[in-house]
């Protein structure tokens, strides 16, 4: 319990105040529309539901505000980079920008929610009482009239006995906004579960961009002046107090008594949203420039286990270690744009990304650059983006686990290292390096192989064997290739991957291998860096958690996670 | 996009839908609005809708998370067999399902996104080979005849409520005729040309992902 506070102090008040101020906001607006004066008339026709629908809106403002800031990739790395003198502990908030956009996303449903379910019963109090004949408060205020000349100043939009609710919402900007920004934001919110994300990305990624509408039509959904107080000047003339109670007697000319004038509430969600969307079209029109930006090709490289690696060029372009890139290939299809880590370290004049076939986009694009004879595709770049393996050098002790073709950002970090260790720098925080990968079958192994093998002569040149501790794991083992691997035990080098160091067969055992870096660095901070699945994520985290100190002098480990 | 199963995301909207349409029959029938009984029906459609949702349908390709739980209610949904099992079926059955709550304010919503998961779930039957590219001569004549008669209905409703547009575009003057005014035709060469005419180009496999 004691390991988590410590770990995730950041996020639990960020969301504290987040929700606090939702509360606050919901709480502030129902009061001022529950007890304010000037509503005073509108709450004889309809009730606490004005105070609730205007409460709603205003924390609909707030998250609307709030949902596109965590979305704008552009803006996230230049705070990562300027921030570069807070603690980990801040700078780690920023991977979890999706969590909060999804929480944002969950608030403004459930705001929406309430919103319309009391603007239904608003609509309905207001076809009632324009029905209502019985000379009561709520059916004169209804009948107050809509023509200009007598002033306008109407309080009930629905406007004459026939017109229906259904009619009022259709032709009022304020009801058609509602009902396209509702249906828009619904099928952004079904098309974006799980299981259609990770399944369908296409699916998600095309329906998403309904986004425009939705915050279009929250831009002009205050319009037209629907939600109406009584003017400053009727209230002097006539207080609601004084008057409320000799209703009847509003048209007779010698009472103190005149009607009511009303006034419509100006829109004021432009003012909420204004900044976050030229925020976000400036991060649009950023990554269409980078984009557009020439992108040369220099190496083509195919891989078995249908690995492509393109070794590619841009002007400008410069890259830190385990960053990536969005990728798109106008001749496979113009609006997707993939990410992929980048494979080459920045001291190498190109950069690289390795690209396996996973799904259509990937596997067309592997056939596009098999075909000898036609021209190379021309593709195009944005980037780079920062993530947590950025941070990498800033810890004494990393721990670098990778499962299956996750190995990519850590094939950055270890060419980086290689490097730096040829220009003999060695300023480098990093003291030592346990790696792990975690692989299914063997074939996979070999792109990465050759910079094992690099790697591996290099540290026993400089002398530096102790630094990079790596261990394979092959999953996808059986009977057969233990049996091998038993026959050939006494053999210096690996059967399967040719290396010094020996593969092992299963899953790693975490609280073995964290006990065993505990016991051996017992007062650094260790960086635990993943790249992989979410269960495997799971059982890292609750490792750091169970071995990490609970007094700051002694070992912690401060988990990091790789998140698409 | 020919690998995509349009159906899987049918099913999350038609089940949203079933939500919305119990909220927004609840609303109406605790508030007694005006012709509330139609909040009363929506409560049972969306409950319905629901129930026959819940369970998630077996991806062709790759793994398919279940629903939790969706196991008692998938022995319940196969008891009727071929009509929860078709595709086709269950996208008229929501249509069907989501005329009635159309006449309530607050049951409308449910009505929209019931439509459009009856859409999606048509839209999944189109073969996934025949999205965007050349199609056999039957299924083109199938999406003409589609396409014509869902012209000719809208072209009649709007003939029925706003008389200007008939003298816009030169319609016959009442009742329904065969001979399709010019902006149906034009809308109809767009429908059928942007999904592969016999006379345009193939449009190379490679284009489309």
């Amino acid at each position: 319990m004691g390991n988590w506070v410590v770990n995730h102090w950041f996020s639990v008040l960020f969301l504290v105040v987040w929700l606090g101020l939702n509360v606050f906001l919901f709480v502030d607006a129902f009061l001022k529309y529950e007890k304010a004066d000037k509503y005073y008339y509108t709450r004889k026709i309809l009730g606490s539901t004005l105070a609730c629908a205007r409460a709603s809106a205003l924390c609909l403002n707030f998250n609307s505000m709030l949902i596109l800031l965590p979305v704008c990739r552009n803006l996230l790395s230049f705070l990562r980079g300027t921030c570069s003198f807070c603690s980990r502990t801040l700078r780690k908030q920023l991977d979890h920008n999706l969590t909060f956009h999804k929480l944002v996303a969950y608030m403004i449903c459930l705001h929406t929610a309430i919103h319309i379910i009391a603007h239904l019963f608003n609509f309905d109090r207001y076809s009632r009482s324009r029905q209502d004949t019985s000379g009561s408060l709520a059916s004169i205020l209804s009948s107050l009239s809509h023509d200009e000349q007598k002033g306008g100043s109407w309080l009930n939009p629905i406007q004459s006995r026939n017109m229906t609710v259904e009619y009022v919402t259709f032709t009022s900007i304020a009801g058609l906004t509602g009902v396209i920004m509702t249906i828009a934001l619904i099928l952004m919110v079904t098309s974006a579960t799980e299981f259609i994300r990770r399944s369908y990305f296409e699916v998600f990624w095309y329906t998403h961009h309904l986004f425009i509408f939705y915050i279009l039509g929250l831009g002009i959904h205050g319009i037209g002046g629907i939600v109406r107080g009584q003017t400053e000047e009727s209230m002097n003339e006539s207080h609601p107090h004084k008057c409320a109670g000799s209703f009847e007697m509003w048209n007779d000319h010698d009472s103190h008594c005149r009607r009511p004038k009303f006034e419509g509430h100006p829109p004021e969600s432009w003012k909420w949203i204004l900044a976050p969307v030229i925020l976000y079209i400036c991060e649009r029109i950023l990554r269409f420039y980078r984009s557009q930006q020439k992108v040369v090709i220099t190496k083509v490289v195919m891989h078995p286990s249908k690995v492509l690696e393109l070794q590619m060029n841009k002007r400008g372009f410069s890259m830190e270690v385990g960053q990536y890139i969005f990728v798109n290939c106008p001749s496979i299809s113009l609006l997707e744009w993939h990410p992929f880590t980048l494979t080459s370290a920045p001291e190498e004049d190109f950069f690289s990304i390795h690209i396996r076939a996973a799904g259509d986009w990937t596997e067309n694009l592997i056939r596009a650059f098999e075909q000898q004879y036609s021209p190379i595709p021309r593709i195009e770049v944005d980037g780079p983006f920062g993530t947590a393996s950025e941070d990498v050098f800033q810890y004494e002790v990393a721990v670098l686990v990778g499962a299956g073709i996750g190995v990519t950002p850590f094939a950055s970090i270890l060419k980086s290292i290689w490097y730096k260790f040829q220009c003999a720098d060695h300023n480098l925080k990093t003291k030592k390096i346990y790696f792990y990968w975690i692989c299914r079958e063997t074939g996979a192994f070999s792109w990465f192989n050759n910079l094992l093998t690099s790697l591996e002569q290099e540290m026993e040149e400089l002398g530096k064997v102790g630094f990079l501790n790596y261990r394979l794991f092959l999953t996808g083992w059986d009977n057969n290739i233990v049996g091998h691997a038993a026959l050939n035990f006494d053999k210096a080098t690996d059967i399967v991957t040719g290396l010094k160091q020996k593969t092992s067969f299963g899953r790693p055992m975490w609280d073995n291998e964290f006990s065993t870096i505990a016991t051996s660095h017992p007062k650094s901070v260790v960086g635990v860096f993943l790249c992989g699945p979410q269960t495997l994520a799971k059982s890292l985290h609750k490792c750091c958690h169970r071995y990490s100190s609970l007094d700051p002098r002694k070992v912690q480990f401060y988990f990091n996670k790789e998140n698409f | 996009m020919g690998q995509i199963e349009w159906a899987m995301w049918a099913n999350e909207q038609a089940l949203a839908s079933g939500l919305i349409l119990i909220t927004g029959g609840i609303v109406a029938t605790a508030g007694r609005f005006t012709q509330w009984y139609f909040g009363a029906y929506s409560i049972v459609a969306g409950v319905f809708v629901c129930l026959l949702e819940y369970p998630r349908g077996k991806r062709k390709k790759g793994s398919t998370m279940e629903r939790w739980g969706q196991k008692y209610m998938t022995a319940v949904v196969k008891l009727f067999g071929p009509f929860t099992r078709n595709y086709y079926i269950r996208a008229v059955l929501h249509l069907l399902l989501s005329v009635p709550a159309g006449f309530l304010l607050a049951t409308i919503l449910g009505t929209a996104c019931l439509a459009i998961a009856s859409g999606i779930y048509l839209l999944s039957q189109v073969p996934p080979a025949h999205r965007g590219n050349c199609r056999p001569l039957a299924v083109r004549l199938l999406v003409c005849v589609h396409v014509k008669c869902a012209v000719l209905s809208v072209y009649a409703f709007h003939v029925r409520k706003w008389s200007s547009v008939s003298r816009l575009t030169d319609l016959p003057p009442a009742g329904l005729s065969f001979r399709t005014p010019s902006c149906c035709q034009t809308l109809m060469a767009v429908a059928l040309f942007s999904r592969g005419h016999p006379h345009a180009p193939c449009l190379p496999a490679a284009t489309h992902s």
